[in-house]
Formats: structure tokens, sequence, C-alpha cells
């Protein structure tokens, strides 16, 4: 799609931000890992971290939660002056991610998609115009202009035109990505991307665990892959997050036979913590994450000091906020 | 694929654009540029408008009661014109009483008028479908006193000195076979009065006085 024409008043307008925020080329970056409930963000700059916060739901002029009812932007720009105040370090202009951990079917839409098993829609290029003009009859119940979609091939980045064997098909939110585009913009902040949290994870584990089956449990929503060798063999985000050990063992068999591989013959991992290490399986708690994400999680104002028992998802946003490209 | 609109991602570009910035500050440099015309030069102008725009006003005024005076001359308009409309009647007239005039300058003691017709005799059409005269028969009958058809010839003859040029004799006789009457008939043709004594108004010249 050609980028729209600026008009004059777009540009007086960037023009008022410019002189108001002095506005440079991006110099920190903040991820937000935010579900339905509550929000965390991790902030680096100059390729470290910064800090953490896990209050920042409660912020003033918040960022917009996935499938909440939707605020205004803020006249005040609260957020940014506050996070500029914070954060000195992360210059003028930071660059936010937002990654959004909704209901899949509400706030995100992600499927694994077959192109030996389609009859016609082979390609990305024709997968995508299918899900611009009638989403329905690909994935049941969306409906056009509802969602903003991605088609992306097995190695996670956007599907090339011609024919591919494996396909993950992603929908953002209309409303969602609109409300945060409208609190960026009272906010004069900039946005970076905004990524269903399934798809940042699956980003992390192909980036940090090139070979890897996993079973996750986000705090809103449940999920299992395999990757092998960087492609993504299989995907599907579960109906109901996993509740016990046996629970778990049966979600990972189904996604190994599912995958290819025979039933208790692949090494899972279990993102989410809670359950105790048992058979094949590698939960990845604190040590595990640790191992795979290459130390202990230590920011500027403290160096030397990791943090004591992290959640989970602060790796999820060191990763998001310390690599120069997530999406 | 960062899932934000194409619109956003302009705006957003725009907004961290060096060039969009360089352009800001040159559109900044170009009003403050203007600022002494708007502070300095525009208020000269603006009053220089002003008295433009005032005495405007008082023209304006000036015509509206020139329009006034000029409605409450209509009636003359269309009477002037109505004359003007009359005019080659009025100047192709012979006026009766300068050939009066002239009958009575002219007479002499020998001759005594019983009877005098003064009748148009051929006329020509003119614009706005009007006709004028252009000759007169003058139709005299009288008494001679003494003397005979000589004296009505000279009488005719110093008449027709003083009418106009063309003008002529038509018939001398006597009249009803009498010899003591007289019969005299003259031609006269319309036009140059001045042998008459009279000079015509120039109607023209008059209106536009």
């Amino acid at each position: 799609m050609p980028a729209p024409a600026l008009g004059f008043a777009d540009w007086l307008k960037s023009f008022r931000t410019y002189l108001t925020l002095n506005a440079g080329p991006a110099t920190g970056i903040a991820a937000i890992y935010a579900d339905t409930k509550a929000a965390a963000m991790g902030l680096a700059a100059s390729e470290s971290l910064l800090g953490f916060d896990s209050t920042v739901a409660g912020w003033p002029d918040p960022v917009p939660l996935p499938e909440q009812a939707q605020v205004g932007g803020g006249e005040k720009a609260a957020f940014a002056m506050r996070l500029k105040k914070a954060f000195p370090a992360l210059g003028t202009r930071p660059a936010m991610r937002i990654i959004a951990d909704g209901t899949n079917g509400a706030g995100f839409v992600m499927r694994h998609y077959s192109g030996e098993r389609a009859s016609t829609l082979r390609t990305g290029s024709l997968l995508r115009d299918a899900l611009e003009h009638g989403p329905g009859e690909i994935i049941t119940g969306t409906t056009p202009g509802a969602w903003r979609w991605a088609v992306l091939s097995a190695d996670l980045s956007e599907a090339p035109d011609g024919e591919q064997s494996h396909f993950l098909i992603v929908g953002m939110s209309e409303q969602y990505c609109s409300s945060v585009e409208a609190w960026a913009t009272a906010q004069d902040l900039a946005i970076d991307a905004i990524l269903p949290a399934p798809l940042a994870l699956l980003r992390w584990a192909r980036e940090r665990l090139p070979t890897v089956a996993m079973v996750a449990n986000l705090r809103a929503s449940s999920f299992r892959c395999i990757v092998v060798n960087g492609l993504l063999r299989y995907f599907e985000v579960l109906r109901n997050p996993y509740e016990g050990w046996d629970d778990f063992q049966h979600a990972a068999d189904e996604a190994g036979i599912a995958g290819g591989f025979e039933a208790g013959a692949v090494p899972f991992v279990h993102w989410g913590g809670g359950e105790p290490a048992k058979g094949n399986v590698t939960v990845l708690r604190e040590h595990a994450l640790q191992r795979v994400g290459g130390g202990a999680l230590s920011t500027k104002s403290e160096p030397g000091q990791p943090l004591q028992s992290p959640p989970p998802e602060y790796y999820l946003l060191a990763w998001a906020s310390l690599t120069h490209r997530i999406y | 694929m960062q899932f934000l609109s194409q619109e956003f991602l302009a705006r957003q570009a725009a907004k961290a654009s060096r060039t969009g910035a360089l352009a800001a500050w040159v559109f900044v440099a170009l009003v403050v540029l203007q600022l002494p015309f708007w502070f300095w030069v525009m208020p000269t102008v603006k009053g220089s408008l002003e008295a433009a725009q005032q005495a405007a006003g008082r023209l304006d005024s000036q015509d509206k009661a020139v329009d006034g005076r000029s409605r409450a001359l209509e009636d003359v308009r269309a009477q002037l014109a109505e004359v003007r409309r009359l005019e080659p009647v009025l100047t192709a007239r012979l006026p009766a009483a300068a050939v009066l005039a002239t009958i009575e300058k002219t007479i002499p003691a020998e001759l005594v008028c019983g009877k005098i017709r003064l009748s148009a005799d051929s006329f020509a059409p003119i614009a706005g479908g009007l006709r004028t005269p252009q000759t007169y028969n003058l139709r005299i009958e009288g008494w001679l006193s003494k003397g005979d058809r000589t004296e009505v010839l000279k009488w005719a003859n110093t008449m027709l000195g003083r009418m106009p040029t063309g003008s002529g004799i038509v018939t001398v006789d006597h009249a009803q076979g009498a010899p003591d009457t007289f019969l005299l008939v003259l031609r006269i043709v319309g036009g140059d009065l001045t042998r008459m004594g009279l000079s015509r108004i120039p109607i023209e010249t008059a209106s536009a006085q």
C-alpha cells in the first residue's frame, strides 16, 4: 500500500512536535509487555538495559491494554514526560515496542497455515489478498477491516511471493492498533512495532533456541510450537492454558505428533515456570532463562547486581529492548 | 509487519525527518523575514487603503445624489427627446407671420388685399414617419385702386426678393375677370428664411447649453 500523502496541517503538527521535543533520531528503546490487566516495561539505550518497571499501567495516560475499553490518549503527554524524567538516558525520542498479550480471537489472531494442503492459496500474496477481503473464509469469525494482517513464512519473516509449505497468519486487532497509534500521537512518542506476545516469544525462541519444541503459558495466552533449525514446523494457539503436569504433557505430545515426531521423542521446553522439570521437559525458569539469555538480568542503574527473581516476561522485554529489529 | 498503519508510519517518519526539520526552520526564517512587512509596511498600506475607502465612500454618496437629481430630470429629458424628434419639422416650417409681415411691408398703396391663403403644396418624408412641406402656395386676391397689372407684378417681384431663394410667381391675373381686381399666386420654397429677416434657432446647441 503506498504511503498516504501528508497534508500541510500534518506537516505543521510534525513541526510543532519537532520544536517542542527537539526531535532527533531515536536514542533509546522502551518495550512494553501489556496484557489485559497490567503492563511491564523494559528500557534500553546504547545496547545496555536501563531498567524495568512493572507499574507502568498505573502511570498517567498509560499505554492502552488489549481488549480494554480505551481511554483518551492524554492531551498533556503525561506518560511521555514521566518516561523521559524517570529515564533521561532514553533520549528525546525513544522508540516504543508494544508486545500485546490478549485472547486469541479478540486481541490477536494467530494460526499455522499449511501451503501444501491448500488448494489455491499457496502464495503469500494470494493469502494476504484473501485475508484483506474475506478473512472469514480462512479464519472463522474474522471480518474484513477488523484486523491488521501479516503473513509470515516458516522463518517468521514476511512471506515472499512464492509457494510455501508453512505460513503463519498473524492478525492484530484494528481497534487496539488504532488506539495505540492515537495514544502515541497524543504522547508524541514513536512506535517501532506492535506485536502479539506469542509472535514476540516465537522470535525470541527462534533466536535463542534455533531448534526447540515449546509449550508456553503467557499471562493471557498460551501456545505450543516446534521450531527446527530456525524454521517453524508447527504452531497452535491453545484454547485454554494447560493446568497441571498431565495437561502439559498431553499438549506437548500432541504438538510433537502434529510436528511429525513420535510421542515423547521430542524434548520440550516449558515457558512460564510454575512446574518442576520432569522427564524430557526443560522448564524455562530463572536459571534456564539466564543460560539461554546470556546471563542474569542487570540494569545500568545498578551494574553487577542482578535482578532478584525477575518474572519470565522481563527476559522477553530485555530481548525486545536490546534487539535491533524485532519485526 | 509492524502492525502500524501506513499513515501513522508516514507521520512518524516526517517527525524524525531531518529534511522536514530543515524545512521547518526555513519556514520559521521566512516568517521572521516577513515581520518588517507586516509591522511597518502593512500599517502604512492599511492607512492609505482606509483613506482611499473613505474617498470612495464620499464619491459614492455624491454619485447617489447626482442619481437622485438625474431622476428628477426624467420628464425634461422626455420632452427634449420629443423636441429632437420634431426638430426637422420645426426647422422646415415657414412662419405665416413672416409671410404676412412681408406682405404688409411691401404692398404698394395702389393695391388692396381682399383674401390671403397660404397652403402647403408638396411634402417630403423624414425620419420617424413624419412629413415636412417643401413648397407653399401663397394666393392673394384684391383690388387695384389705380394702376394696372404691372403694379401687381412689381409688388410680386418685391416680395420674391424677400422670400427664400427658389420661390417664384405662379400666376398674375385679374380675379374673377374684373379689371380692377387681381389674383397673385406665389410658390414659396421652404428652407432658408434669412431673406425674410429670420434666423433659425440652433436647437441642438440650445439643448446642449
